[in-house]
């Protein structure tokens, strides 16, 4: 008997096989559906594998590239004609916490004048900032002892070279500096961090710089504070929270002055120190870290990034996953109730058809968007589950009505009758002669009905009923509503035309999978 | 059954039809979180008791609910929509939707108008040069404008049109958006003629109303004519098989005789009812569209109304929108037991 059963098993493999193999070469002619394949191929892969594709969370990641005033274009816009000013992210500062005793290198020191009792050194294992051993931080101590004639003054300069090798200016740029004033005897520090063209010693009056803080000491002499400091392109002034002072600074009004053209800059903190010779000994220790510069381009990444600097590339592929997880299931759960109500009601017949029927035709008169949008409303906070049974909801009417005509049909087939003389029930006719038959409507309509699906819920986004903890294509475009930002091509096309592609893909499948399931079912295509 | 017969029943029919769509509107809103009660009284903590006994006593809401559903059902019946919220200046919300109602209308109907013409001509032509690039092509363009979202066409419209886009700076026109600027054109000239007072618009104005209706329509027109195209393409190819079609040609009549009056005028019928159809659509289909253009018609009053919680206001919407397609239908299958003598009224 066992074996009896195994053989049959068997034989239904080895056919269901060929049938699937047959039905493969047959869609392999059809040039419409290895097409919509190939697109759905295509989105499949990026939406699957987005945490691949893109280091960048699609939300989180904010301030990537950009202002908030011009959002960064993408990169492969600076091949295109007027492209040539654009610039992309820039950091050069390797080692901005000094970890290393190799990371003295990039940087240039001096003393000037020069004065012997000054150290600069980097000390590994103590940092300003950070906390952990890997961290290191630089140390530029001074030291006298006995008494000096005339104050001492001189300036500790460290700086970087690098390079820019962009026409245009940045969109912004953000230097950093964090600074640990320890028992500070005497003398008076004032600290200025620079980016400027050209070296130091050439600067004219209108030299570029951005800030210009003074530090000293009061009457008490050894005081202990830590500062940190955080210098935009797009802040005039900045807060200190300890000493509580508010230091302002020259805001540039344009960056067009800080990076005119390409070629060497230099970034860095001079520290002018001034001994105020009123003591046998002076002594200042100035601890530094996160001595860094990020300039953030006008280009960036595949596609650009939005008003608050996210990847759009992320957003598109993140997005692609949330639109076709919402676009299949919803389609999903409509077909299921279509296949539902069209069995019972086809099956069951007199009253409950009827009943099913005018539910049916009264629920095709339901405006449905605005119907979406309301229930929306009263739900409360759409989440992707809730906008997923909506849409689903919704959206089985046309197909309840298809099953139901088909079933009509099938019921009165011979095969059926035949059914039910050898005693077959009820379930039986329906699960193994009924259902089979439609499942090719099924997949059909499956296919055609995503789009909708998709669009449904882009349209429910765009207007602001969305799950904000996820991207979808329709919340990509809505965010450009909301920044006002219609100019930004790089923006507003991408999304749109991912729908667009995905939709037509779907459609062609559907035709594809219509022509060769339903070959009886086609009248003079 | 009778003609007659068959409209009576269409009638009962759409009849139930609207009572299923007020039933529809009171339990949306009568089960949501935010009971009546509580949106209209919830945070207003100064009211003591015997005035919230006395509000919810003027509103009815004291009674069980089967009365207020019959009063729900017979004010909607009768047209009384109520007021809008206190927020929005309680205005009548029939005043309300009047004010927007007829820019809808023009806007709609303008742009179904002209996807239907499109529609058609270019359907016969994708019909009469079947299996051609022209035809595929089509079929392609029209399945895709179907399918793509409005508001997403409506945004590359903006970004190429928009005052201060590409084409604004290259051609040195665009097409604007938003409200109609009546406040800044001059007054429509008003004549008296026979006792009757007559306002026209002046050119100005209508000048202005068409520039600012373009974007809208357009975006609506593409968005709507490929489903036109594929129904006039499919019932046309269908009817240019059959004999009466061979037999014009036999008789050695013009192509385009054949075409015009044999082809289509036997194909023009499920042509007919899903315009009918269509027009139904005409209120819930320009939501999306109006909103990207800011054009003041139903949909933005919509979107308005759900953000200033304005309940009455959306209540009539849907149950206007609704009704519209009711009776949109209603005349299509009137026309279609009209035009078709083959069809049995059933």
């Amino acid at each position: 008997m066992g074996d009896k059963s195994m053989t049959t098993y068997k034989s239904r493999l080895s056919f269901r096989a060929k049938r699937l193999k047959s039905f493969l070469n047959t869609f392999k002619a059809s040039k419409r559906g290895m097409f919509g394949i190939a697109i759905l191929i295509f989105f499949g892969v990026l939406a699957v594998g987005a945490p691949v594709f893109t280091p960048y969370d699609p939300l989180l990641s904010t301030n990537l590239a950009g202002s908030s005033a011009a959002p960064a274009v993408p990169s492969w816009a600076r091949y295109l004609p007027g492209g040539d000013s654009l610039s992309e992210n820039l950091e050069p500062i390797v080692d901005p916490y000094f970890s290393s005793p190799d990371s003295l290198k990039e940087w240039n020191i001096s003393v000037v004048p020069y004065v012997s009792n000054v150290l600069v050194e980097q000390i590994p294992g103590i940092s300003v900032t950070k906390v952990g051993t890997q961290y290191g931080s630089l140390a530029v101590a001074y030291n006298r002892r006995g008494r000096i004639e005339a104050p001492i003054e001189f300036k500790v300069t460290i700086s970087k070279k690098f390079s820019y090798p962009y026409n245009g200016p940045p969109a912004r740029f953000m230097a950093t500096i964090a600074m640990l004033f320890e028992r500070l005897n005497n003398v008076t520090v004032r600290v200025k961090v620079f980016v400027q063209q050209g070296w130091l010693e050439s600067k004219t009056p209108d030299t570029f710089q951005y800030t210009r803080f003074d530090w000293g000491t009061g009457k008490n002499g050894a005081v202990e504070t830590f500062s940190e400091a955080t210098l935009t392109s797009d802040r005039s002034y900045l807060s200190w929270v300890y000493p509580k002072e508010t230091i302002g600074f020259q805001d540039p009004k344009n960056l067009k002055s800080a990076f005119p053209k390409s070629g060497d800059y230099y970034f860095g903190v001079e520290m002018s120190f001034t001994d105020l010779r009123s003591t046998d000994n002076a002594k200042a220790t100035i601890f530094l870290d996160n001595l860094n510069i990020r300039l953030y381009g006008t280009a960036f990444g595949l596609l650009g990034t939005t008003k608050v600097g996210q990847d759009l590339f992320s957003q598109l592929i993140y997005g692609a996953r949330v639109s076709l997880f919402i676009g299949l299931l919803a389609s999903l759960l409509s077909i299921v109730i279509g296949l539902f109500i069209g069995l019972i009601s086809a099956y069951l017949g007199g009253f409950a058809d009827e009943l099913l029927m005018r539910l049916t035709d009264a629920m095709l008169v339901l405006p449905t968007l605005p119907l979406l949008i309301v229930l929306m409303t009263v739900m409360r906070g759409a989440s992707m589950e809730i906008i997923i049974i909506l849409v689903g909801v919704l959206g089985w009417m046309g197909f309840a009505r298809v099953v139901r005509s088909q079933v009509l049909s099938l019921k009165e087939r011979p095969y059926i009758e035949a059914a039910k003389a050898v005693g077959a029930g009820t379930a039986h006719i329906l699960t193994q002669h009924i259902i089979p038959n439609v499942m090719s409507l099924v997949y059909v309509t499956l296919a055609m009905s995503v789009p909708s699906a998709i669009v449904a819920e882009a349209a429910l986004s765009w207007l602001g009923y969305r799950d904000v903890n996820r991207i979808s294509w329709g919340r990509i475009l809505f965010e450009v509503r909301d920044a006002n930002a219609y100019r930004d091509w790089w923006w507003v096309v991408p999304p749109g035309l991912s729908i667009a592609l995905v939709s037509l893909s779907f459609i062609l499948l559907g035709y594809a999978l219509d022509e060769i399931l339903n070959p009886k079912l086609r009248v003079r295509r | 059954m009778g003609l007659r017969a068959y409209i009576a029943k269409r009638i009962v029919y759409s009849f139930i039809l609207i009572l299923f769509v007020i039933t529809l509107n009171f339990i949306i809103f009568e089960v949501m979180p935010t009971s009546p009660e509580d949106f209209l009284i919830g945070s207003r903590k100064e009211l003591t008791p015997e005035q919230v006994a006395r509000l919810m006593t003027l509103w009815g809401l004291d009674k069980p609910f089967y009365e207020r559903y019959a009063r729900y059902v017979v004010n909607m019946l009768t047209f009384q929509l109520g007021d809008t919220v206190p927020t929005t200046g309680r205005r009548p919300v029939a005043q309300v939707i009047m004010q927007y109602l007829p820019n809808t209308i023009v806007l709609m109907g303008l742009s179904t108008l002209l996807a239907i013409v499109i529609g058609v001509i270019f359907g016969v032509i994708a019909a009469y040069k079947r299996g051609g690039l022209y035809d595929t092509s089509s079929v392609i363009v029209s399945l895709l404008t179907m399918s793509l979202p409005t508001f997403w066409m409506g945004m590359i419209f903006l970004l190429l049109f928009m005052q201060g886009g590409p084409v604004h700076n290259m051609f040195g026109f665009f097409f604007p958006v938003g409200r109609i600027s009546s406040d800044f054109l001059p007054p429509p000239i008003t004549f008296n003629l026979l006792g009757f007072i007559f306002s026209l618009p002046t050119l100005v104005e209508i000048q202005d109303r068409l520039w600012h209706l373009f974007a809208p329509t357009f975006i609506l027109t593409l968005f709507q004519f490929g489903s036109y195209l594929l129904l006039t393409r499919a019932t046309m190819s269908e009817s240019m098989t059959e004999d009466y079609v061979v037999t014009a040609r036999a008789k050695g009549l013009k192509e385009r005789t054949v075409i015009f009056k044999h082809t289509l005028k036997n194909a023009s019928l499920p042509i007919i009812t899903s315009v009918a159809i269509g027009f139904g659509f005409m209120l819930s289909g320009a939501i999306i569209t109006e909103a990207v253009f800011s054009y003041p018609g139903i949909g933005t009053l919509t979107i308005k109304s759900l953000d200033n919680i304005d309940y009455p206001v959306v209540h009539a919407i849907f149950y206007i929108t609704a009704l519209t397609v009711i009776i949109a239908n209603f005349f299509a299958d009137l026309l279609y037991g009209v035009i078709d003598p083959r069809i049995k009224y059933g």
